[in-house]
């Protein structure tokens, strides 16, 4: 059941964002503000690759990467 | 099919929603199908990539300028953007990590898209809004969705 753990944490994240959503929309246009969504992603992602080399999850060379590399 | 032909046989607010559904019901689908090959770290790699294209275009119109915008407080309203990017990917990855520790698509898909009634707590707490009688109900059995779909 350690996948319902994830799960609640996703609804909890996503069910925050509603809010700081509207106070962001509240402020700058919808634009702006997906854009601005959008630059987190870019820079949560760099965050990703520095952790997860750090902590040995990063596999760039999975078997699903493997797999297109035959084809 | 013309915009006014369209509006007669289906409101355009409800085809919007419709595609809305469609996409991220396909959404749902592909992650689950995604996480027998990648983790969820390579998966918001992945998902920045694919949003790329929609930033590019963004930016574009942005720096034409955008209408009704306040210029006081951007600072604020650009800080609760970013933080929403970095809430909203994080959750991305729970998402896909439910997925990864076998999660059906079936499950997790609908117990997150009562995410929801999360935000209706926290804006009833932060930003004061009410509610009736019949959205209390709603989101009771929202508690109950989730009870039953794990049951």
């Amino acid at each position: 059941m350690a996948w319902l753990g994830f799960a609640i944490l996703a609804l909890v994240l996503w069910g925050i964002t509603g809010v700081t959503q509207k106070l962001s929309t509240n402020r700058i246009s919808s634009e702006r503000s997906f854009l601005w969504f959008c630059w987190a992603m870019v820079a949560l992602s760099a965050a990703v690759v520095v952790i997860a080399r750090r902590i040995g999850r990063w596999e760039p060379r999975s078997p699903y990467f493997r797999s297109l590399e035959v084809r | 099919m013309s915009e006014t032909s369209r509006s007669r046989r289906l409101p355009l607010w409800l085809f919007w929603s419709l595609v809305t559904i469609v996409l991220w019901g396909t959404w749902g689908l592909v992650s689950k199908i995604a996480s027998d090959g990648v983790d969820a770290y390579m998966n918001q790699l992945l998902f920045t990539v694919g949003i790329a294209p929609l930033l590019i275009f963004v930016s574009w119109k942005v720096r034409k300028g955008v209408a009704g915008e306040n210029r006081e407080g951007r600072n604020r309203g650009i800080f609760w953007a970013f933080l929403t990017g970095i809430l909203g990917g994080a959750g991305n990855m729970a998402y896909f990590e439910a997925m990864v520790k076998g999660g059906k698509a079936s499950v997790v898909t609908p117990v997150t898209a009562l995410f929801p009634m999360v935000t209706v707590l926290l804006a009833l707490i932060f930003l004061k809004e009410r509610l009736g009688r019949l959205q209390w109900i709603g989101l009771g059995l929202a508690f109950v969705a989730i009870y039953l779909l794990n049951a």
